[in-house]
């Protein structure tokens, strides 16, 4: 008898079940991500509005880090469909005169920077979808003397999904990687993080799970099958002894003395616990041309 | 000594299943004659003239030529004839079929481990063992503590009760096996255990045609030791367990005599398959009489690989695959 093909048989039929589901959920997979990509495939339907995505106005980056920005932008628009448009300025954007020029509600910067940054998206006419209240947002980034500031401003779907707390970690993202003199990686950055933040959120494992699980199982069923015991013992202490059981002659339980002893229990009772929680509203206005806008700044 | 048919002149041997002589050459049951030659230190079979290998203490065993069961006259007779026997009432085909049920679950073992071949190479042997009996006796006495304890409002109480305990307490031990064999390893002896012996008999020589059969290697003096071992520590539980209801005891007085002793010797059935395996020796031995099995299947590490691994990849894959699907549904 040939006792490796047996083995082979023995290990085929064992495994059939499971590769027989490999098999169905590879189909699966293959049809559902060939669906995902039809679907997704969604094209940018605003044609009206300019290519250009970085206005480097204040000059923070040089030629090739403009180019690199603008390569990451158009990969991050294709997928996840918003535009994301990004401007640097070195302008005095407080005060009367300001205020006036950009149509803004008051002088602070705050709200000329908003202002700006609403209206340099309307006027362009950006959007991913349609050229007013489009999907995506635009960072405006002033570093006039002491007037630095981030404005960022989002329209459509991007208003609809970013939270206050999401605006803000676009910020921290920003500020985290800025350098006045080389403010690139904070972009980069920041349109990474526009991507994470806006990606529709899946049902994902975390990869030391995937990874863990298996070699785990794997363990554990080599581990129970390898391990075997002789036999267990069958003997107990009366196996031997004639009748079953010994033959008491005399037997003797007597009652001597007692005493009691008391102890008081001290008692504890239990301690309440606090709750905290924080809601977030949304900061959405309107900008002049009459478009609805979120997002938030932070001075710099 | 050979056992004939009278009928065909065939081998007979005993039958388990149906506790008769049998002839397997003419199916005649208990036709059986005593062929009485001595065959004292034979170095040929009797019956066909082939070579036999006799080893120091073999009392029975088959000629390799001509498959005929010999018995030992000088081995089974005299100092050495056996007082008790229990005979075997697994055949090989039960005892096949009991060994593969045993370890058809387990996956790693190489793949001819179970198959036809290897385990006809499957022998019967009559293992000897001494069988002691002790008349023990045990004259106990100790102080017994009983807890108690409640609670009323915030206060809890607690009674401490003493008693005086005392045990005068017979124990019969009988037929304690220590086997007399130094091949069979003592642990898995001690694990065969134990036999019904309510189904041994005196000792016939009829008993042993088919089988293989070794004669005492140790006398009962030199193996007393492991029997009043065994029957000191389960002197010592039984005593245990007639005190229970007590937190603590504390002994006064625990003084175990024997009143008599002796020691008896008898033949129990054991199957017995050698498996070799990668250079290493494997045992299995089971219980003639109750099927009881001892042994551990060997390890085919190229198995344990294949199917850990095979597990740990098709898990990854399908995990990975799920991951996939999941992220992509609509």
């Amino acid at each position: 008898m040939d006792y490796k093909k047996e083995a082979v048989k023995q290990y085929l039929k064992y495994f059939l079940v499971w590769f027989i589901i490999i098999g169905a959920l590879a189909v699966i997979a293959i049809v559902v991500t060939g669906v995902h990509a039809m679907v997704n495939n969604r094209p940018r339907s605003n044609q009206s509005a300019p290519a250009e995505r970085v206005y480097d106005y204040a000059e923070l980056l040089d030629a090739d880090q403009e180019e690199q920005l603008r390569s990451q932008i158009a990969r991050t628009e294709r997928a996840i469909h918003m535009d994301i448009v990004i401007v640097t300025l070195r302008q005095p954007m407080e005060g009367e005169a300001a205020m006036q020029e950009f149509d803004a509600v008051s002088p602070y910067l705050e709200d000329v920077m908003e202002a700006y940054a609403d209206n340099f998206w309307d006027e362009n006419g950006y959007g991913y979808n349609k050229n007013f209240e489009g999907d995506g947002l635009i960072l405006v980034d002033n570093v006039y003397e002491d007037q630095g500031y981030w404005q960022i401003s989002t329209s459509g779907q991007a208003e609809d999904e970013l939270s206050d707390w999401d605006i803000n970690d676009l910020l921290d993202a920003l500020e985290s990687r800025y350098e006045d003199d080389n403010p690139y990686p904070a972009y980069s950055r920041f349109v990474s993080a526009v991507e994470r933040e806006l990606t529709p959120e899946k049902l994902s494992l975390p990869w030391w799970l995937i990874v863990l699980v298996p070699i785990v199982t794997a363990l554990v069923y080599a581990f129970v099958n390898m391990s075997q015991k002789k036999a267990k013992d069958t003997t107990s202490a009366s196996t031997y002894v004639s009748g079953g059981r010994p033959v008491m002659r005399g037997q003797r339980d007597d009652f001597i003395r007692k005493n009691v002893t008391q102890r008081r229990i001290s008692t504890s009772s239990g301690s309440g616990g606090h709750s905290s929680g924080h809601s977030g509203g949304g900061g959405h206005h309107h900008s002049s041309s009459g478009a609805s806008h979120g997002g938030g700044g932070r001075r710099h | 000594m050979i056992f004939k048919c009278k009928n065909c002149g065939g081998n007979m041997v005993y039958n388990p299943e149906r506790q008769v002589m049998y002839c397997p050459f003419c199916d005649s049951e208990g036709s059986h004659q005593r062929t009485d030659e001595s065959l004292g230190d034979i170095t040929v079979c009797p019956n066909c003239g082939g070579e036999i290998k006799l080893q120091e203490f073999t009392s029975a065993t088959k000629c390799p030529s001509c498959d005929c069961y010999l018995i030992l006259n000088e081995r089974v007779e005299g100092e050495y004839a056996p007082k008790s026997i229990i005979p075997f009432r697994m055949g090989k085909e039960t005892c096949k079929q009991a060994i593969r049920e045993k370890f058809k679950t387990y996956r790693f073992a190489p793949t001819d481990f179970l198959s036809e071949v290897r385990l006809n190479e499957m022998q019967g042997v009559y293992v000897p063992f001494w069988l002691y009996d002790y008349d023990a006796h045990w004259d106990y006495q100790a102080e017994g503590v009983k807890l108690r304890s409640w609670t009323s409002g915030d206060i809890q109480y607690t009674e401490t009760s003493y008693y005086d305990v005392q045990r005068d307490m017979d124990i019969r031990f009988q037929n304690i096996p220590v086997d007399a064999s130094v091949q069979m390893p003592d642990d898995v002896m001690d694990l065969m255990e134990p036999y019904d012996y309510g189904q041994m008999v005196d000792f016939a020589p009829e008993y042993m045609s088919g089988f293989y059969a070794e004669k005492y290697n140790i006398d009962s003096a030199s193996l007393e030791e492991r029997a009043k071992k065994k029957m000191e520590e389960d002197a010592g539980i039984l005593l245990n367990n007639s005190c229970s209801g007590y937190s603590t005891l504390k002994t006064i007085r625990r003084d175990l005599s024997l009143r008599d002793s002796s020691a008896g010797y008898g033949l129990l059935p054991v199957w017995k398959y050698l498996y070799r395996y990668g250079g290493k020796d494997y045992p299995f031995y089971v219980n003639g009489q109750t099927g009881k099995i001892v042994g551990e299947a060997p390890l085919s590490t190229k198995k344990v690989w294949a199917y850990s691994g095979t597990l740990w990849a098709c898990l990854t894959a399908i995990i990975a695959l799920l991951q996939v699907i999941v992220t992509h549904l609509p």
